[in-house]
């Protein structure tokens, strides 16, 4: 159940991650992991496919930087795609919302 | 002792089945996504061995990444491949007028070599009407004729225009590498939104068709005529069958990379694979 509801909202995590500024993969996924304290275990190499989607879809954009003397690729959010993360950060508050008017206080 | 991360790289590039570049790309950010994470786990106090697998674990099972590449690959939106295929315009548009700035030099080679008439004279029989004539007398007042007059003229055009078209082609380019740039995407935008086979397939068939239609008429002219005007025509067909030829080793190479490899044993636990 947890893998679908990550699955959906994947896009929305990645772009808010970038949100912060440009990142290589690792980072990005570390970034993911630690901000939701260990709860998003993904396989880390799907996530790749992801960053790729969104780069084809002009939400990110991306380029080989040199960073602590490695050549690495660096993925940065595009003007589309912060205006694609403020609708779907403004959705998903809607949702959480509503999910939580129906199921209740998490305390 | 293997190590645990060339043998994943072996068994994602093995598993992979998508086109060099895309390959190259994949694998190179895996391998540095797998570095880090040994030298996390180095920091945390693993041993070299132990980082190196829960690098590997951690990553997933290279089957299952190399499918989630494979699935994107395959999902391409449609704004992204409209997007793709004006890129791939752009660009085709551009290496075209290129060419055809380089068969004007190779015509000037030409016309060096064998003369004005090779390049630009026309046919035994071909008449002008009295203005032209004037037009090419008053251009090329030394030429003993309008015929000589109308080759020389013909040949020179055949030079100065097609090398104006070509700088018009390398303004082109500058353009797309401009806007690739501004896009955030180093020297290209790329063609991601399109199969990777396709743009060299329509460029070796865009050149490859001009190509052998000029080369043709070339052959025609030398063959069954008195071969004036010839090179006008063989210099076109020359350079754009070079074009095609240029495109036919990255269609060739997309091609061969479609085709089935022998897939990877998976390894490590399976873990939520997103799409």
């Amino acid at each position: 159940m947890l893998h679908d509801r990550l699955k959906g909202n994947l896009d929305l995590l990645l772009l808010a991650v970038l949100e912060d500024g440009p990142a290589h993969g690792y980072a990005v996924i570390t970034a993911l992991r630690d901000r939701s304290d260990g709860g998003f275990d993904l396989a880390e190499g799907t996530v790749y496919p992801a960053l790729h989607r969104l780069e084809g879809t002009g939400l990110l954009g991306s380029r080989w930087a040199t960073i602590g003397g490695r050549r690495r690729r660096v993925y940065e959010i595009t003007q589309q795609g912060a205006a694609a993360l403020a609708t779907e950060r403004a959705r998903w508050q809607r949702f959480a919302r509503s999910v939580h008017a129906v199921v209740g206080s998490l305390a | 002792m293997t190590d645990p991360v060339e043998d994943y790289l072996d068994e994602l590039y093995a598993a992979l089945r998508v086109s060099p570049r895309t390959g190259r790309r994949i694998l190179a950010e895996t391998e540095d996504h797998l570095r880090d994470a040994v030298a996390d786990g180095l920091a945390h106090g693993l041993s070299e061995d132990a980082a190196a697998h829960r690098a590997v674990q951690r990553f997933g099972p290279s089957g299952a990444v190399a499918r989630a590449h494979r699935v994107r690959l395959n999902r391409r939106p449609p704004a992204a491949a409209g997007a793709g295929m004006i890129r791939m315009a752009w660009l085709l548009a551009a290496v075209g007028l290129i060419a055809i700035g380089v068969s004007g030099a190779v015509a000037a080679g030409m016309t060096a070599v064998f003369g004005h008439a090779f390049v630009g004279g026309t046919p035994a029989g071909t008449t002008w009407s009295a203005a032209d004539c004037g037009h090419f007398l008053a251009v090329w007042p030394s030429a003993h004729g309008c015929a000589q007059a109308a080759a020389l003229e013909n040949s020179a055009d055949a030079v100065s225009l097609r090398g104006l078209a070509g700088v018009g082609g390398l303004i082109l380019l500058a353009g797309y590498r401009a806007a690739g740039r501004w896009r955030g995407t180093g020297r290209g935008w790329g063609l991601d939104g399109l199969p990777d086979s396709f743009p060299p397939a329509v460029g070796t068939v865009v050149f490859g068709t001009a190509g052998v239609l000029l080369t043709g008429i070339a052959i025609d002219l030398a063959a069954f005529d008195d071969g004036h005007g010839t090179g006008f025509y063989l210099s076109g067909g020359i350079v754009a069958l070079g074009v095609a030829a240029g495109y036919a080793v990255p269609l060739y190479r997309a091609l061969l990379a479609g085709l089935t490899l022998p897939a990877a044993t998976a390894t490590g636990s399976a873990r939520s694979a997103p799409g």
